[in-house]
């Protein structure tokens, strides 16, 4: 079997089918530890071909994911497909180095989508355990509200201000102590 | 069990009558907390709710959490947590805080402050503790008394992530272990018994309990024939060894509490986990502060520690202690332990198969102690136990029921050598008690408390120790690269000098090839930082080698040539155990399950198979 056969086919919440080559699809963390149950890592394919010539491994896996929608799933889709060559550790920790890193270039592109889809990318790469990828959108948000007033903040998240006037002046006093640290 | 006791008959003695309600035995499920002291609800200040309770809100209030929380009502909140996570900046967290009830609630989580400050400790020093981590980093003080204080009501926030923690931070423990309390108490002043009063420690009387002993019946001999593989616990007695620097009317173990040490050391800087603190602002932490896990000092290495090093004396059992072989170069071995109710240790085994005395001079602690082949309830482990992963902070592990499935387990299980599935203690004030090589145990201080403790090798052990440094080489700790070279490499000189034999040929191998691999380094390739567990630096430091020749050196040849038989003997036993692996793990997690599987050593019943052993050793 040709390594580039997109033998594996996720099935989006709407019942839209994708089919995608092993290595992308093994972006997620979820799907590749499904995976490994079900077939052999590639590579070690090929040592055993002498047994179990009619494996079913040819066969098209199918990969349901109850939590995506295929608009989403396109996007995640695309971002696997680009990262597709690159090895990133199965269960990468979040140390302080990472946290304080620029935002990918081609990541902060890829993920200047309107806020509805970004919420939706960060959702469906927790569910589908894709760290990078959760990393970058999650760092698109914080970028959002990084150096905005409370007004600015509020006005881009649609949130309400809901504090009392007291609990405002409250709070006015604690951080205007803090200033003066 | 009862049935077997062999107390000294002394009639009409309070021993007697420990001996005699004994034989009705009450099960130590008695002991279980009951729900309604776990499930003590505490009100957050900010009136912040558990995730539960959004089930019973009005269509009013979703609405009202729709507007305090904006489009990041769509997040769970693991990911608004992420998305904090990525602000390091101090002025974008309080503009943050600014926008509405949500989110001043959601930054009222310490672990965001607390990890701020961990991460920016060079660009946010704390200077003076404010009660909270987050009034530290903002430099803000908590109103005074007098001052009329507005409360955010921050009645939008419905979280577990916000609620639990500060649920946990205000857990009673005093009042939630106050029956074993009390009845540890009792038997402190009431039940102490002789090591001879039992020909094993299995004929203790008191069901799951931790026994305790006079300090002077723990004599050597008592220790390694009875003793070495069971928890017990030592009250000092008219013949228990003296600190050194009191006369003999003083105590047994030096008074050190927290209001000595400051009069000494107040500004002395002491290891508190990831910080280092002078003193008097980690007293200051420890007056007031709403952490889940406060930070718990565990200090051997501070300029104050080199003195009070010298001025306590050692229990006897202790005294044979094979790791002071390694000289200078041992792994850290004695600790001063400082820390507020409601901190302490999450389960572990001690390093390196290590056994240890703990002292305590302040305070009082509850010990919660299982054999090593029994994992604890609550507790994830790989295979070889390199990974140990307690999920659950210690007031958790408590609230959420597995500290009564441990005590339902000193009813229900025993482990292969037929010991209790798990055993429970008080330790108070001059307490002395023993943490035997491999068993697990926690340790919860249930109010403010200071202990002393050391870790050792005695005679009994040795081949336990050896096999651990031979074997599980990855997760061998403690060792400093650099001491650990420099007495090493004075070691080759003499055996060079005097023309000195090795004792094992394998050895002489390694630690030459060693030799020659350091000697062509730099000296400054090799850290002195505690390593941590070996795995994670570029050299293997060769202790196994270094230790059976530095063991030869010392003229102990018969201890070692014992010893070594013995640790083949255990690699014996681990090879088969590998094989037999789920059968014996079903054995061991079956509930009730009879100790009728037997890990005896058998020495030379299987010639054959020692030789193979041996081999397969001989190749690392």
């Amino acid at each position: 079997m040709p390594a580039t056969e997109k033998n594996i086919i996720i099935i989006t919440s709407d019942g839209e089918r994708f089919p995608v080559e092993r290595k992308v699809a093994e972006k997620s963390i979820l799907i590749k530890n499904m995976l490994k149950n079900l077939l052999p890592a590639e590579g070690e394919e090929d040592d055993d071909d002498d047994e179990d010539p009619d494996s079913d491994a040819d066969e098209p896996i199918e990969v349901p994911t109850q939590n995506v929608r295929s608009a989403v799933m396109k996007n995640i889709l695309e971002w696997c497909e680009h990262y597709k060559e690159i090895q990133f550790p199965d269960d990468e920790q979040d140390d302080e180095s990472k946290k304080s890193a620029p935002i990918d270039p081609w990541d902060k592109n890829f993920l200047n989508v309107d806020q509805e889809m970004l919420y939706e990318i960060i959702l469906a790469a927790n569910y589908l355990n894709i760290k990078p990828l959760l990393n970058a959108s999650c760092k698109v948000v914080a970028e959002m509200i990084r150096s905005k007033s409370p007004e600015e903040i509020r006005k881009t998240f649609n949130i309400v201000n809901d504090f009392t006037p007291e609990e405002e002046a409250a709070i006015k006093r604690e951080n205007e102590w803090a200033e003066d640290r | 069990m009862p049935s077997r006791v062999e107390v000294t008959e002394e009639p009409g003695t309070k021993r007697q009558k420990i001996q005699q309600a004994s034989k009705t035995t009450y099960l130590a499920t008695t002991r279980s907390i009951s729900s309604s002291l776990k499930l003590n609800l505490q009100k957050h200040p900010l009136n912040i709710r558990p995730s539960g309770n959004l089930l019973i809100s009005t269509d009013e209030q979703f609405a009202r959490i729709s507007d305090s929380m904006g489009i990041f009502k769509k997040l769970p909140d693991e990911l608004i947590l992420k998305i904090v996570s990525f602000l390091h900046d101090k002025k974008d967290l309080q503009n943050l805080m600014s926008v509405s009830k949500f989110f001043y609630g959601f930054l009222s989580n310490e672990e965001i402050w607390k990890s701020i400050f961990l991460n920016h400790q060079e660009t946010n020093p704390i200077s003076k503790w404010r009660g909270s981590w987050k009034n530290s980093v903002l430099g803000i003080d908590p109103p005074s008394e007098t001052e009329t204080h507005t409360r955010i009501n921050c009645d939008t926030i419905y979280s577990d992530l916000v609620y639990i923690p500060y649920q946990n931070s205000q857990v009673d423990y005093e009042k939630i272990f106050a029956n074993v309390i009390k009845e540890e108490r009792y038997h402190q002043q009431h039940s102490i018994f002789q090591s001879q009063d039992f020909q094993s420690p299995l004929d203790f009387p008191i069901k799951g309990r931790i026994p305790r002993l006079t300090e002077s019946s723990m004599t050597m001999s008592e220790f390694n024939t009875k003793w070495h593989n069971y928890p017990f616990i030592l009250q000092s007695d008219k013949d228990s060894p003296l600190s050194s620097s009191s006369p003999s009317s003083q105590p047994r173990w030096p008074k050190w509490d927290m209001p000595y040490l400051l009069s000494r050391f107040s500004d002395v800087k002491f290891r508190e986990e990831c910080v280092d603190w002078p003193l008097s602002l980690y007293h200051d932490y420890t007056l007031n502060n709403i952490d889940e896990n406060p930070l718990y000092l565990f200090d051997c290495n501070s300029d104050a520690m080199k003195q009070l090093k010298t001025e306590f004396m050692r229990p006897t059992y202790s005294q044979t202690d094979h790791f002071t072989k390694f000289g200078t170069s041992r792994p850290d071995n004695t600790w001063l332990i400082m820390g507020p109710a409601r901190s302490g240790s999450t389960f572990h085994k001690d390093p390196n198969s290590t056994s240890a005395w703990n002292a305590t001079l302040q305070g009082c602690k509850l010990w919660v102690m299982l054999p090593p082949d029994l994992k604890p309830p609550g507790v994830h482990t790989d295979l070889e136990e390199s990974e140990v992963t307690s999920p659950l902070g210690l007031a958790e592990w408590v609230l959420s029921g597995f500290y009564n499935d441990s005590v339902k387990l000193s009813d229900e299980t025993v482990n292969k050598d037929g010991f209790s599935g798990c055993l429970i203690g008080v330790t108070f004030e001059q307490d002395l008690i023993h943490v035997p090589s491999g068993w697990w145990h926690c340790v919860v201080n249930i109010t403010d408390s200071v202990a002393l403790t050391a870790n050792f090798v005695p005679s009994v052990k040795l081949a336990t120790v050896l096999n651990f440094l031979k074997n599980k080489k990855n997760q061998i700790s403690g060792f400093h690269p650099k001491t650990f070279n420099d007495v090493f490499v004075k070691f080759m000189e003499k055996m060079e000098s005097e023309g000195k034999q090795f004792f094992d040929e394998d050895n002489e191998t390694v630690l030459k090839n060693y030799l020659k691999d350091i000697t062509s380094k730099e000296p400054s390739d090799f850290t002195d930082e505690d390593v941590g567990e070996l795995r994670n630096c570029d050299i293997e430091l060769p202790t196994y080698q270094f230790f059976v020749e530095l063991l030869h050196q010392d003229g102990m040849n018969d201890e070692l040539k014992s010893a070594l038989e013995q640790m083949r003997a255990i690699e014996r036993e681990n090879n088969r155990g590998n094989v037999k692996k789920s059968e014996v793990w079903e054995n061991l997690t079956k509930e009730g399950t009879d100790s009728g599987f037997s890990f005896g050593f058998g020495f030379g019943d299987d010639e054959d198979d020692e030789e193979d052993v041996q081999e397969e050793g001989d190749q690392n």
